[in-house]
């Protein structure tokens, strides 16, 4: 059996190929909102890397004379009650509204995406188990854990984020679950189990790969129930502390202006937020949409 | 001479809607090495269950007993390290409908090559030259290309030959295939079946071939098993069983068998079969059998040892006198 060598390298030149086309496939299922709701993300998340770099106006100046002052010439948006830039803080604000979510969603998806699959293939009692404590977990809304965890150790983004991340877990381990089960039973995969593979190796090397398409899109959904979350515990004075800059915070600073006549500062932050938050869900609905249809 | 795969008793009990229902009364079957055994049923009689049970794929909830035994391991003992070397090395499996027992988003090389590369250990490159030699010995020339391909892509011959492909390719004791032509239409079958059956011979493996077809069992079984509701009722050399049938029920297979040169009717077999869980006391083909006495209502024929194989029939010797008797008559 000799294998002639042109049909070898012509098989590995047309590998790629056969990857873009299906992957273009999955992306043009996107739509058109799909793609503006990930131009909007990707400028956001651009902003928040970069802009502060970019940026020299620094946020936390405090000029009182400025307070409430509308856009000026170098001062685009003019400036809050205590005279600092607007713009330069929704900017930099932008890092800590986004850095707290992405903790939230990278510990959740891990953490459920591991137990959603370890259930699913063990099954009998452990996977009934994780069922049940799943089930009683979804009683407890997170940002009531949340709450509870600041005012049980300190105010501030990090425990806060981390109690969503528990929070978070057992919705993210209940929707992977459910995929890892349905794909568990596909024949494929008892077809593996008689070729001799090893069930970490069927979980890790076929069924994951094959459910990823959901567990983005519930990472995405998570990313923006988590901003949400995490703004509003910044809103009450338990998440980010000020002076730093943050959405959430702005919000909440904002508010004495609403009453003396200047609603900019919650305006924009708010408006960010929504924008941002409404982006992403968008995009995740996308995603989860895509992944209803076999392909 | 030992068998290589030697099943005793089988009986298997599955959940159905809360209740464990029998599937399989009592399989008793051997395949020596090299060896190719044919099982022949209708659907629901329990020869796929079988081929299941022996490739440890029951469902969850299934109750087993008897006992599997291969190349002196038990075969329903086997766990953890043991099962998988006889399911990388011992046994390898071909299913009916490749499509579905094929990850439908990994290509065929990976497919192909990843049992080489997990179990022999082999590099990617040493894997993907066996795996396009193993494609060209199963009729595919363009191994290369279609190594690069998705199942999707692939039309089911050529898929099931893939599957054939990646059974042999880790070089399994014995062959379980499971229907392995019946989703292909004709003249695939007949090339399939042709490559199945002589690469096998080729390599010396030994195949429980699972089907439908008596006369496809015939031409490429050693040995054939015929089963109805749950049981093996006879079991001979494929063409003693084929010339003489001796079961009621092989016979009723044999005459409903069409003939290219004869334009008489076909005989079929007159009731409808049952499923294992409903026979009661008595012979399962009691109720659609012509040589019916009272005996076969209340009284399981045991497996007796006939003319070299075997038979589950009370009267086997007053139905071969008969049989005698009618060929006297032609002749």
């Amino acid at each position: 059996m000799s294998v002639p060598a042109a049909p070898v390298a012509d098989a590995v030149a047309t590998a790629p190929v056969t990857a873009r086309r299906r992957s273009g496939r999955w992306v043009s299922r996107l739509g058109i909102g799909g793609w503006v709701a990930l131009a909007v993300v990707t400028v956001v998340l651009l902003v928040a890397a970069l802009g502060p770099l970019v940026l020299s106006t620094d946020p936390d100046e405090v000029n009182l004379s400025y307070g409430y002052v509308g856009p000026i010439p170098g001062h685009p948006l003019g400036f809050d009650g205590e005279g600092r830039d607007l713009l330069a803080r929704l900017i930099h604000g932008a890092r800590t509204a986004l850095i707290g979510p992405a903790i939230v969603v990278a510990v959740s998806t891990v953490l459920g995406t591991a137990i959603a699959l370890a259930a699913a293939w063990v099954g009998g009692v452990f996977d009934t188990v994780v069922a049940r404590v799943t089930d009683a977990m979804f009683a407890f809304p997170g940002l009531l854990l949340a709450l509870l965890a600041v005012s049980l150790f300190s105010p501030g983004v990090t425990v806060a984020a981390v109690a969503l991340s528990i929070s978070y877990t057992p919705y993210t381990a209940r929707i992977v679950r459910s995929a890892a089960l349905k794909e568990r039973s596909l024949p494929y995969v008892a077809a593996l189990g008689v070729q001799g593979f090893t069930g970490g190796r069927i979980v890790l090397r076929h069924i994951l790969p094959n459910i990823l398409i959901t567990v983005v899109a519930v990472a995405t959904l998570s990313f923006g129930y988590a901003l949400i979350d995490l703004a509003a515990l910044s809103f009450t004075g338990l998440g980010v502390q000020p002076p730093q800059s943050d959405w959430g915070v702005m919000v909440a600073e904002g508010v004495n202006g609403i009453i003396a006549g200047y609603p900019q500062e919650s305006l924009f932050a708010g408006g960010l937020i929504v924008i941002t938050v409404g982006a992403v869900n968008f995009l995740g609905d996308r995603i989860e949409a895509t992944s209803e249809v076999p392909g | 001479m030992t068998a290589l795969l030697q099943v005793d008793g089988l009986r298997v009990h599955l959940p159905v809607e809360g209740r464990l229902r029998r599937v399989l009364h009592e399989v008793s079957i051997e395949v020596a090495a090299g060896e190719a055994l044919g099982i022949v049923g209708e659907s629901g009689s329990g020869k796929s269950m079988t081929a299941r049970a022996i490739g440890r794929l029951l469902p969850a909830g299934a109750r087993v007993e008897g006992d599997i035994r291969f190349g002196g391991a038990d075969v329903l003992r086997l766990s953890g390290d043991a099962l998988r070397r006889y399911r990388s090395g011992g046994v390898a499996m071909i299913f009916q409908d490749p499509r579905a027992h094929i990850n439908p988003v990994r290509t065929v090389g990976d497919f192909l090559t990843e049992g080489l590369r997990t179990h022999q250990r082999l590099s990617r490159k040493a894997a993907t030259r066996i795996a396009v030699g193993l494609l060209a010995d199963v009729g595919i020339d363009d191994g290369a290309h279609r190594m690069t391909q998705f199942p999707h892509e692939l039309s089911g011959g050529l898929l099931q030959r893939v599957m054939i492909a990646a059974a042999l390719a880790a070089e399994p004791l014995m062959l379980l295939a499971d229907e392995p032509t019946t989703a292909l239409d004709v003249t695939t079958q007949s090339e399939v079946m042709a490559i199945l059956d002589r690469l096998r011979r080729e390599r010396g493996m030994a195949m429980v071939f699972i089907t439908h077809d008596l006369e496809l069992a015939g031409a490429v079984c050693d040995r054939t098993a015929v089963m109805y509701a749950g049981s093996i009722v006879e079991q001979n050399a494929s063409a003693r069983l084929h010339s003489d049938p001796l079961h009621p029920y092989t016979q009723g297979l044999v005459q409903a068998r069409p003939d290219i040169a004869s334009t008489t009717r076909l005989v079929a077999i007159p009731g409808q079969p049952m499923s294992a869980y409903e026979v009661g006391n008595g012979c399962p083909f009691a109720a659609r059998c012509r040589y019916r006495a009272d005996v076969c209502t209340t009284q399981v024929p045991p497996l007796r040892p006939w003319h070299g194989g075997w038979t589950r029939c009370l009267r086997a010797e007053e139905i071969a006198d008969q049989l005698a008797a009618q060929g006297a008559n032609r002749g």
